[in-house]
């Protein structure tokens, strides 16, 4: 008898051993300061093991679990994309509705903006508010930067994914199954325009001649051509219209350098075009070689590429740096899913 | 040598009743405890303290299969010997339930009182029930229980988070014809409280929300027997509809995601014993619908699925050692969804030869062959070979070891979702070796000891997984080998005295199960173990019995799962222990008893999936009123 309460108890005093703590590399204290790349992990879907990893330019090396590191805390599920303004890092995290406030140099966390409906991106008007975009939700949310709390919300009538801001106006593509840019005004927070485009646009940029640049996939059921439209922003009208040849061609993440003239986004590999050309790149400036290439980022102070490889999206994926001719630098690891990435530049441009 | 009926028409190749003092030892009590193969069983005297719990509860406590549950309410699916829930097979009187698009079946919608007897045939062991149950086949069995004096039962119950649930069972007929009847209702708000530390800078108690649960069923069941034959009905009805509760890290979805399951179950069964031949046929319909709404996400997705199956069994004692026995199957699947480009069929018509021989009073053997045929194609034979080894004549100890090659096919789900299905998956093939001891001994006419120990090996081939495509959707593919391996061991200690009745069950297994083959050697997934299969499971159970009062503790330990196929992440061990008590007070024909649980009696915080609190410590009291001859 005494040995069956023993097996009954043992387990119990085993199960007192450690808490609920995911691994976490040791960093040192003062990374964060220095210039690097924000990697956004999104992790596998419900299964909270998103995350944030950095790679500092000082000590060339990729700090994992930023977040948590500083916090104590899981960042949560499919951290999607982040902003920066103020001197404060706005971590967009897509399936736990919320959206961290830490300190743009140490990650500390400063406050959380909850109950957001899948937020995707966010943009920055004149450092007062912001912008949030939704993948399930019609509306655009309307962040207060003062008191880092929701003000508002401006009914699109459709759900969004990028969003861009050209001094008054903003422009929020809608991106499931949509084929609509809505213009917003930013002084008023009123939708004053809709744009038709392609199906489904995935990105924009803007250039240098402030023209409104939209990569449209084509949606994912391969039914439409994808497309590439650039937009006058005086008139809302389309300028120009470059259609993939392909109707299996599913072009993303339209990025564009810090000169505003040269225009990369990833379709087997990566694709440069000048904002002046007159047709789609018909070479790839990258290839993947033996990767998949997942999401991109042009670093705008020295224009280097940036590009992470979600491999098996089991296990942790690769960033690779390329110089801005395209040749390679470095692999680096970071971790599962490695989405958008964010540069972080020394002042914060941001900062007043 | 005894050629006795047996109620499904089964042939015992050999009565194992051991007379050992005044104590009788009868090992081939259940239908496919084939010579060589490890079987274990969960009898209706241990289910009745689970009459008011879930399968999952019941095969979780009383057998070290790793149940992988979201918690109260939520998908419950078995881990058995590191293999996936795909690969173990749940059926009823022999015929497959798991559902064809998912392959796998949901525990947590079966009340374990809607069960008589569980039979769990391990690794090729299953082999006689269905194939591709590469872990094995857990087998919920039904039956009149001719010899029952019960005629009605009545079990209403009510507990913490919300709890409100009804047993009834009713038996009617004479000596050669029973009516079974089991009605069965559960409504649960599940809305317990918790402490989640991981959604913002400060620890807040949360209530569980979304989380509501409202089940019912009922089982009507016909019999009839004469000397040499039986003939039964059975019909199976059940429905579920919950709210899915998300992880915590995500907020509470509104309006929340919804799940309908219903499902209904018809078998007509004919069995039969002419002389030294046995014969027994089924026919079987199965209705399984699921619908499932997240309308935040526009998701409508209803799956009805229809299913024929047929089988037959002829069995005969050739002479004294060997028995022989060949099965044809054939089931007939029709899927409508919204979620396939049209309406999909598949049929899968299977032919077993099965040759048992007790060579000599040590040694036995037993070999299957299967062959498949899917729609018009013609698949490689599956095998299966055992043997067993009694080294002492009057002793009760066994050495068994098997060998077997088994193959699962596809899920229809892996063949045409869209997107991302793939018509042309090969079958997984799964390759299971076992060597187990086996021992009994009575040092007193009162107490009883049984211990096994088994290690087993299974390499599965042609894995099917889903992998990021090329268009940014997820694909079907083969594209991964895995090897587990591990222990078992088991011991069961009862004592009697008098009036008094102490009995301990207990179970440990050591699993291991990681990526093998080429495609993952120069990975970093290679040799980790795969993510939610805990290496170290263990359960206990310690009941005592004293007159009219019994009660019964339960400790389950479940080791480290990892979280990531990288082994980065984890989720710590728990154990949680259950209580049950109670009374019962005859008066005549009538009884009349009090029972109540504790479950989870030391309100440990645990998650069994992460970020998917489980609930602290509960209470659920129950009156039972029966009605005997």
């Amino acid at each position: 008898m005494r040995k069956a309460l023993i097996l009954i108890i043992l387990p119990h005093l085993l199960s007192c051993v450690r808490e609920f703590n995911p691994v976490i590399i040791g960093t040192d204290e003062t990374y964060l300061a220095g210039e690097g790349v924000f990697i956004l992990n999104e992790g596998n879907f419900r299964s909270g093991n998103g995350s944030l990893s950095f790679y500092s330019y000082d000590s060339l090396k990729m700090f994992d679990n930023v977040f948590q590191d500083k916090n104590n805390r899981p960042l949560g599920d499919v951290p999607y994309s982040m902003g920066m303004d103020g001197g404060k890092a706005y971590i967009l995290v897509n399936n736990s509705g919320k959206i961290e406030v830490a300190g743009w140099n140490d990650m500390k966390s400063i406050t959380t903006i909850k109950k957001i409906v899948s937020p995707r991106y966010i943009s920055f008007i004149g450092g007062t508010k912001a912008y949030v975009t939704s993948l399930y939700s019609d509306s655009v949310t309307i962040l207060d930067l003062t008191a880092n709390s929701v003000s508002g919300f401006i009914d699109l009538k459709k759900s969004s994914e990028a969003i861009v801001t050209l001094s008054t106006r903003a422009y929020a593509a809608s991106w499931a199954g949509g084929n609509k840019v809505m213009v917003i005004n930013a002084m008023t927070d009123e939708v004053i325009d809709s744009i038709e485009v392609g199906m489904e646009p995935e990105s924009m940029v803007i250039d240098k001649n402030g023209t409104l640049w939209v990569l449209c996939n084509g949606g994912w059921k391969r039914e439409n051509f994808a497309e590439l439209i650039a937009i006058n922003t005086r008139t809302n009208s389309t300028d120009k219209r470059f259609t993939f040849p392909a109707v299996t061609d599913s072009p993303t993440c339209l990025q564009i350098d810090d000169s505003g003239a040269t225009l990369f986004y990833l379709l087997n590999g990566v694709r440069r075009m000048e904002i002046d050309a007159s047709a789609l790149s018909t070479e790839v400036f990258i290839s993947e070689q033996n990767h998949v290439f997942y999401r991109m980022g042009v670093n705008p102070s020295n224009g280097e590429i940036f590009i992470t490889d979600a491999g098996d999206y089991v296990q942790k994926g690769k960033v690779i740096r390329y110089s801005n001719e395209g040749v390679f630098i470095s692999e680096m690891t970071a971790d599962i899913i490695p989405g958008n990435l964010y540069f972080k530049i020394n002042p914060d441009p941001n900062t007043e | 040598m005894l050629i006795s009926f047996h109620l499904q028409g089964q042939i015992p190749l050999r009565d194992e009743s051991i007379l050992i003092g005044e104590v009788e030892i009868r090992a081939k009590s259940a239908r496919h405890d084939y010579i060589g193969f490890k079987a274990s069983h969960i009898d209706s005297s241990i289910i009745l303290n689970y009459y008011q719990r879930t399968l999952a509860d019941l095969i979780s406590e009383n057998s070290v299969i790793h149940i992988k549950t979201y918690g109260s309410g939520g998908l419950a699916s078995p881990s058995f010997r590191g293999t996936g829930p795909g690969h173990t097979q749940i059926t009823w009187n022999d015929i497959n339930l798991n559902n064809p698009m998912v392959g796998q079946f949901d525990l947590s919608l079966v009340p374990a009182g809607f069960i008589d007897d569980v039979n769990i045939y391990y690794g090729g062991g299953s082999m006689g029930i269905h194939s591709g149950g590469f872990g094995g086949v857990i087998n919920l069995e039904t039956n009149p229980g001719w010899d029952d004096r019960e005629l009605v039962y009545l079990n209403p119950a009510m507990g913490s988070f919300g709890r409100i649930s009804g047993l009834v069972k009713v038996k009617a007929g004479s000596k050669d014809f029973h009516s079974v009847t089991k009605a069965f209702l559960r409504n649960s708000d599940n809305n317990f409280r918790y402490i989640n530390s991981v959604s913002g800078p400060t620890p807040l108690l949360e209530t569980r929300e979304n989380s509501e649960v409202r089940q019912k069923g009922f089982i009507q069941e016909f019999y009839f027997r004469n000397s040499t034959s039986n003939i039964s009905a059975r019909m199976w009805y059940q429905s579920a509809a919950r709210n899915l509760p998300v992880p915590i890290i995500s907020p509470a979805m509104d309006p929340p995601e919804k799940q309908f399951d219903e499902s209904l179950r018809a078998m007509l069964e004919y069995g039969s014993v002419r002389g030294i031949t046995g014969l027994n046929a089924t026919a079987a319909f199965i209705s399984d619908r699921l619908n499932y709404t997240n309308r935040l996400a526009s998701v409508d997705s209803r799956n009805l699925s229809k299913r024929i199956i047929l089988k037959g069994r002829i069995e005969r004692m050739i002479n004294s050692m060997l028995r022989l026995e060949l099965s044809l199957n054939d089931e007939l699947n029709i899927i409508n969804t919204n979620n396939y480009a049209d309406l999909k069929s598949r049929n899968l018509f299977s032919a077993d030869a099965v040759a048992e021989a007790d060579l000599t009073h040590w040694l036995g053997g037993m070999i299957l062959v299967r062959e498949l045929v899917q729609d018009k194609r013609f698949l490689m034979p599956d095998f299966s070979a055992g043997t067993e080894i009694r080294p002492f004549r009057e002793k009760y100890y066994f050495i068994r070891a098997s060998f077997s090659k088994n193959s699962k096919i596809p899920t229809l789900n892996d063949m045409y979702w869209s997107p991302g299905g793939n018509p042309g998956l090969k079958n997984e093939t799964g390759y299971s070796s076992e060597i187990t001891w086996e021992m009994t001994s009575f040092p007193s006419g009162s107490l009883k000891i049984r211990n096994d120990f088994t290690i087993f090996r299974n390499n599965i081939k042609n894995m099917i997984q889903w992998h990021p495509g090329e268009y940014s959707y997820w694909e079907a593919a083969n594209i991964g080998n895995i090897i587990t391996s591990g222990l078992e061991s088991g011991l069961d200690i009862s004592y009697t005295l008098r009036e008094f009745n102490a009995s301990l069950n207990a179970g440990y297994s050591y699993t291991k199960a990681a990526n093998a083959g080429q495609e993952a050697e120069n990975t970093a997934l290679y040799g980790k173990q795969l993510v939610y299969i805990p290496a170290n499971n263990f359960n206990a159970v310690l009941r005592l019995n004293w007159h009219q009062f019994y009660s019964a503790i339960s400790t389950g330990y479940t080791g480290k799962r990892y979280l990531t196929a990288d082994n980065s992440q984890y989720l710590p061990p728990y154990s949680v222990s259950d209580l049950i008590f109670g009374t019962k007070l005859n008066t005549g024909h009538a009884s009349f008893g009090l029972n109540m649980i504790i479950e989870n009696i030391f309100n440990v915080s645990y998650q069994n999936i992460a970020y998917y609190p489980m609930p602290g410590r509960s209470f659920l009291v129950s009156i039972v009123f029966q009605l005997k001859k």
